[in-house]
């Protein structure tokens, strides 16, 4: 078994994506019938357990074997999908997910039992067999149309020829031609070349064995020429091999060492599939020779009827060492080549024929099954472990930041040649830099697709019944943003169907379809991602936030008097609400939604809320699709640089110092018929800006300014974030370096208004 | 040794059998991750010698192997089978499949598979 860790790691990797799709095709099934899912739920199914097979992990794999049989049955429809069966498959998934999990940590999965499970499995396949009497077919059965192998059985025929015939020879030759048509030849004494030389000495009597497909009537109609007075067939099968060594022997029939065999294979006992064995040696001895008969017969083969000995008997002119090798193989213990009848010289007619070569005709054949022009293709996936790519990542970025130094230097020396020669690599750098940056770009589906059975196990746990419909879920984030994202959504989503969405007979009431609905959507807008989850249910009722807010205190009644309607929403977001009367195991564990705006403003994204009493509520998270570079304002403070996040910028202005007013320990001043204060970044830049420029910000409709010396001007910047040593720096969300190699701290314009 | 085109829908397991086939001398020119490109792939790279996953997104391997038949009668094909899949073996070697090998692999098995093909 490999124990290495790569293989861990890919199979855990890969058991998760296809433990999402099972999950996921399951909610599609149980909407409705649906093949496609069955399909990928079998597949995906099918998959881990092959895998977990290969890595040792028995109790995944006998899980796995088990779903695979009930959705065996599914696919062939023999079992209808109803929700027991959807419970019990998707418990079975939970179980997978949980030894992931102890995979993932080192372990093989045996510490789960999962016999109860496995045991509901198989009740519900001998349900199915007590009502239908079907027993559960092979599994990992592929539904396609077997192709309908055309038996060809072997036939002697001998005729005779009207003894007043002129040119009894050219009768024989006639009708072994239309017999031609219909089989092949194997053997046939006289022989043709007998029969057309000039003296064949014929005696009218002529004697052959034909492997055909025709049933015994075409075969007569062949072979009756004008004046075959006589026509006998026989089948001829293994069973008569003495009869047939007697006959052949006779007649003179089969007479060739040289060219007629009988092989016999032994398969060994100990074959995982014995009787494909026998087929393989079948097939190959088919590829050099004519079988004319075996024991068992292709079709017993074909149906598993094999004790471990196959005797074939065939005409073959490769030899008998040819037949040998061709017998053999893999699990094949011993091969025994012998000649089939006493020595003469009369030669067989041949023509190829083997169940193989059918396919070559069939390409001669028919044009559509000609190969096509194969175009190349040159795409290639490979899989890259996400620390790789911020290894690399953090490289370009360096060699942004040494690139701006050199051009610095160069600048010092105003060479113009280095010049060009820059200009080309922070060219290629920047497209580098671009290119990476689309590199860790991830589709949202990555966390979407937990989503649905989220929702709909909520929606059990509450009696409620909830359509969720998701959109966008291809649109793409930086990978840093969608690590965070998921957890934050989720709380979102479980609040929506939770706290928002109505139970059935309420919702009748209110004059609603019972069915609830959560949309939950993402698209691009102006550079940023939008994630917007609606739902119809009841929305928030200011009256219940007000008074739980000010039963929690953070409010007082007098200042509840003076909210608008959207300041009392935005009270969810304050630390300490939670609206929901008791904490469920759903939406509940005490994390309130300040949790969820602290995880999306940490994303530096924003996060709102639209909600109307009676009618549903929009949670809209506005994202920037990555947190790596952003484009910044710089200015210089007191001689030290400092970079301000562009999309918090709401002007430059040049301000008249003398209309600064004290408000207590704090300075404002009149601005475009507003109050705006003052910060001043004294303690962060060791003094602060006397001039008159002022950089005016602005954070969730709240504005205020900071003075600043000069500014440089705007760019797009590498964001590093703040080590850990560091810890959280207010007022700070990061740093940059630019050209020359200085360190720029990052306003976090959020935590300063 | 032979060349070799790799086809299975998962990573995990076209690596298991490429740490495999390295280990026996083979070279593995290409892999594939459904029966499309498996196709493909065989038309574009002509390897000796194909492993061939059955269940796979897009196009299974009996149709793809039966695609490749049709490319190359003489094409060497070895399907990847897991037990239950009996029925599914026998159909790919009646169309054509040189061999088979079962999941989970054992490597001296595999390799002795191949090996007999490679020399058919």
């Amino acid at each position: 078994m490999p124990e290495d860790d790569t293989y861990r790691k890919l199979f855990v990797a890969e058991s998760i994506e296809n433990h999402e799709n099972i999950v996921n095709n399951l909610l599609i099934l149980e909407n409705g019938s649906d093949d496609t899912a069955i399909d990928e739920i079998f597949r995906a199914a099918h998959t881990l357990k092959g895998m977990s097979a290969s890595m040792g992990f028995d109790e995944m794999e006998t899980l796995c074997h088990s779903m695979e049989d009930v959705l065996h049955l599914i696919r062939s429809g023999e079992r209808s999908v109803d929700k027991d069966l959807i419970d019990i498959l998707l418990a079975c998934t939970d179980r997978i997910e949980e030894m992931l999990d102890d995979i993932e940590l080192g372990g093989d999965s045996s510490t789960f039992n999962s016999r109860e499970l496995e045991g509901k499995l198989k009740s519900l396949i001998s349900e199915e067999n007590a009502v239908s009497g079907n027993k559960p077919g092979p599994v990992a059965q592929i539904n396609m149309e077997c192709p309908e192998q055309q038996e060809k059985y072997s036939h002697h025929i001998s005729l005779s020829i009207d003894e007043t015939s002129q040119m009894k020879d050219i009768r024989a030759l006639l009708a072994l031609a239309n017999l031609k048509e219909i089989g092949d030849i194997v053997s046939c004494n006289p022989t043709p070349e007998k029969l057309e030389s000039s003296n064949s000495g014929f005696s009218g009597t002529m004697s052959l064995y034909i492997l055909t497909d025709s049933d015994e009537d075409t075969i007569r109609n062949a072979a009756s020429v004008s004046e075959v007075t006589d026509i006998t067939i026989r089948p001829f099968s293994l069973l008569q091999e003495e009869e047939f060594e007697e006959q052949a022997s006779t007649d003179g029939t089969l007479n060739t060492t040289n060219n007629l065999f009988k092989v016999i294979i032994t398969v060994s006992e100990g074959s995982d599939l014995g009787d494909v064995r026998a087929l393989i040696a079948y097939q190959n001895l088919a590829d050099i020779g004519q079988i004319i008969s075996s024991k068992p017969s292709f079709q017993d083969l074909d149906e598993g009827k094999f004790s471990g000995l196959l005797t074939v008997i065939l005409h073959s002119d490769a030899g008998s060492e040819a037949l040998h090798d061709a017998a053999s193989g893999v699990d094949i213990q011993h091969v025994l080549v012998e000649p089939f009848t006493e020595e003469n010289d009369v030669k067989v007619e041949t023509k190829p024929v083997s169940n193989i070569t059918e396919s070559e005709d069939d390409a001669i054949k028919s044009p559509e099954k000609t190969p096509k022009k194969s175009k190349k293709k040159e795409v290639q996936n490979i899989r890259v472990e996400i620390h790789r790519l911020d290894q690399m990542m953090n490289l370009v970025e360096d060699l942004v930041i040494t690139g701006g130094r050199l051009r610095q230097i160069a600048h010092q020396y105003s060479s113009k040649e280095m010049d060009e020669a820059l200009n080309m690599v922070s060219r290629s750098v920047s497209d580098l830099q671009n290119l990476m940056m689309n590199i860790r770009m991830i589709p949202l589906s990555q966390i979407f697709n937990r989503f649905p059975r989220v929702v709909r196990d909520v929606a059990m746990h509450d009696g409620k019944e909830v359509e969720f419909i998701m959109t966008g879920a291809e649109t793409e984030l930086d990978r840093s943003v969608i690590d965070g994202l998921g957890d934050p959504l989720l709380h979102l989503i479980r609040n929506a169907v939770n706290h928002g969405i109505e139970r059935p007979e309420k919702r009748i009431m209110a004059g609603k379809n019972p069915k609830g609905t959560v949309v939950l959507s993402a698209w691009r807008e102006q550079g940023n991602v939008v994630i917007q989850l609606k739902d119809d249910g009841g929305g928030i009722s200011s009256q219940v936030i007000l008074t739980k807010a000010i039963e929690k205190g953070l409010i007082t009644v007098e200042q509840s008097n003076n909210l608008t309607r959207d300041e009392i929403v935005d009270l969810l977001f304050m630390a300490g609400f939670s609206t929901a009367d008791e904490i469920t195991d759903i939406s509940g564990r005490g994390v309130g939604l300040d949790v969820v705006k602290g995880a999306i403003e940490s994303l530096k994204g924003t996060i709102n809320v639209e909600s109307e009493e009676g009618k549903g509520s929009t949670f809209k998270l506005i994202l920037p699709p990555t947190m790596a570079i952003i484009e910044v304002m710089m200015v210089r403070i007191n001689g030290l640089r400092c970079a301000i996040p562009i999309a918090a910028v709401v002007e430059v202005a040049r301000i008249d110092r003398t209309a600064i007013t004290r408000i207590g320990k704090s300075e404002a001043i009149p601005f475009r018929g507003e109050v705006l204060q003052i910060h001043h970044l004294n303690e962060m830049f060791r003094g602060e800006s006397n001039g008159d420029i002022v950089v005016v910000i602005q954070y969730k409709g709240t504005k205020c300014c900071i003075p600043v010396d000069v500014v440089d001007g705007q760019q797009e910047v590498v964001v590093k974030p703040l080590s850990n040593v560091i810890g959280k720096c207010k007022g700070v969300s990061g740093v940059t370096i630019p050209g020359d190699g200085d360190v720029v701290p990052i306003l976090d314009v959020n935590s300063m208004i | 040794m032979g060349r070799i085109l790799v086809v299975d829908d998962t990573l995990f397991m076209r690596t298991l059998l490429k740490n495999i086939l390295f280990s026996g001398n083979h070279d593995i020119v290409g892999e594939a991750e459904d029966g499309e490109d498996a196709v493909e792939k065989y038309s574009s790279l002509q390897p000796d010698l194909v492993t061939m996953d059955i269940v796979m997104p897009k196009k299974n391997g009996i149709e793809a192997l039966k695609e490749i038949m049709a490319i190359n009668p003489k094409a060497r094909v070895i399907m990847c089978t897991a037990v239950g899949q009996e029925q599914m073996v026998k159909l790919a070697i009646k169309t054509g499949a040189k061999g088979y090998i079962v999941k989970p692999f054992q490597a001296p098995k595999v390799i002795e598979e191949i090996n007999n093909v490679l020399k058919s």
